[in-house]
């Protein structure tokens, strides 16, 4: 999916901005492992439920969160002074203010609103999630997340920038027992005639290993041959705290390992190979977490020796938390330095 | 899917004016769901101006 919804890239960031507002509203994101939480008191009725599992298998979880163990230890940089405000409204709303400033592209301000519904499937989960972001010259990123029943979800998150439909992303997620179906609908247009469809499936084998597969078809004048298919297989092995997952197709290879350390120390490793572009990438990452001092330390290294850091601090009691992300290859003989407070 | 030139113009209109309105509409809708629901029991009402401040 990573060449054909290249466009959609930001798409995606939006949505995982999304996520992290939900956290933030205090709605965890949907566990794959949800059936793992409710478990039972007594030693009795857990050892029926151990019972239980070995003839059971969970939901995998999306195609899309494959890999997500892995990606969110890396740390993510910002250039620049960022000032975020957030405020909640109440249960169910929130705003926020965001101010840019930096050297390179011109300073920003942005006003996002996230709107939370009451249709309930779990404790921590609340439905529709409505979100918004915009800017004074009127780029918007929006994304809706409805939930139609405890198995299906939809969502659709679309990109406007100069009054133009830069990318639009339709998603519909099954849920079934032991599987997960996907299908994604990128760009379409029907004037030029072209757009993406993406399908994924996922299917828990063991209890450790998941597999699927994923076929994304892309129509339009300016594909070759006016339509492409590509079809790639993916598999995730997990044993209790580390993940091994992959995804292999005609157009590269990706291969991810998360290992959770300790209690303060997760690692990921990242190996993508892109047979078009002929070149791979090694990432080693790794995530450190102090709760007793507040902090959040990710720092990060790749083969292109990009060496990346950020930190993040609460400065408790206040209701603020302070970020500084570093980023610097010597090779290429730049630094970008980067530094936020968030209110709220 | 074949369509017309008269319809493909027609049908552009269409979509042009609802991507204009989704374009300047979602934002504010999104604020118009968080006001109606309003603040939480015990908490002072909503505003406009909280938005900025308390």
């Amino acid at each position: 999916m990573g060449n054909v919804l290249a466009a959609s890239s930001g798409v995606e960031a939006t949505t995982a901005r999304s996520n992290s507002v939900a956290a933030s509203l205090g709605m965890p994101e949907p566990s794959a492992n949800s059936t793992e939480a409710t478990g039972s008191s007594s030693s009795m009725s857990s050892e029926l439920s151990d019972a239980a599992k070995d003839n059971t298998l969970d939901n995998p979880g999306t195609v899309e969160e494959l890999h997500k163990k892995c990606k969110d230890v890396q740390a993510i940089t910002f250039e620049g002074a960022k000032i975020m405000l957030n405020k909640g409204l109440s249960n169910h709303f929130q705003v926020s203010h965001t101010i840019n400033m930096s050297s390179t592209v011109p300073s920003s301000y942005r006003f996002g609103a996230t709107y939370v519904g009451t249709k309930q499937y779990s404790p921590t989960e609340a439905f529709p999630v409505l979100l918004g972001d915009i800017d004074p010259s009127g780029n918007l990123n929006a994304n809706v997340i409805h939930q139609f029943s405890s198995r299906l979800r939809c969502k659709f998150a679309s990109q406007i920038q100069d009054s133009k439909m830069l990318a639009t992303q339709m998603s519909t997620d099954y849920r079934g027992n032991d599987f997960t179906a996907s299908i994604t609908l990128g760009n379409p247009s029907i004037f030029t005639n072209s757009g993406v469809i993406v399908g994924q499936y996922l299917q828990s084998v063991t209890q450790r290993i998941a597999l699927g597969a994923e076929v994304a078809y892309q129509y339009g004048p300016n594909v070759p041959g006016r339509q492409i298919a590509i079809v790639s297989a993916l598999g995730r092995y997990s044993t209790g705290d580390s993940i091994w997952s992959g995804t292999v197709g005609p157009s590269g290879l990706h291969l991810c390992y998360y290992q959770k350390a300790s209690e303060q120390l997760q690692i990921g490793v990242e190996v993508e190979t892109s047979l078009r572009m002929q070149e791979s990438v090694a990432t080693i990452a790794y995530q450190i977490d102090l709760p007793k001092a507040d902090l959040v330390f990710k720092g990060s290294v790749d083969s292109n020796w990009h060496i990346s850091g950020v930190l993040e601090k609460r400065l408790q009691p206040l209701p603020f938390t302070f970020a500084l992300s570093g980023r610097m290859n010597h090779l290429k003989n730049n630094f970008k330095l980067g530094c936020g407070l968030i209110i709220g | 899917m074949v369509l017309s030139e008269g319809a493909k113009e027609r049908l552009g209109v269409v979509v042009d004016l609802v991507q204009t309105t989704f374009h300047w509409g979602f934002v504010p809708m999104v604020l118009y769901l968080g006001f109606s629901k309003g603040a939480e029991p015990g908490m002072p009402p909503l505003s406009i101006l909280s938005l900025l401040w308390q």
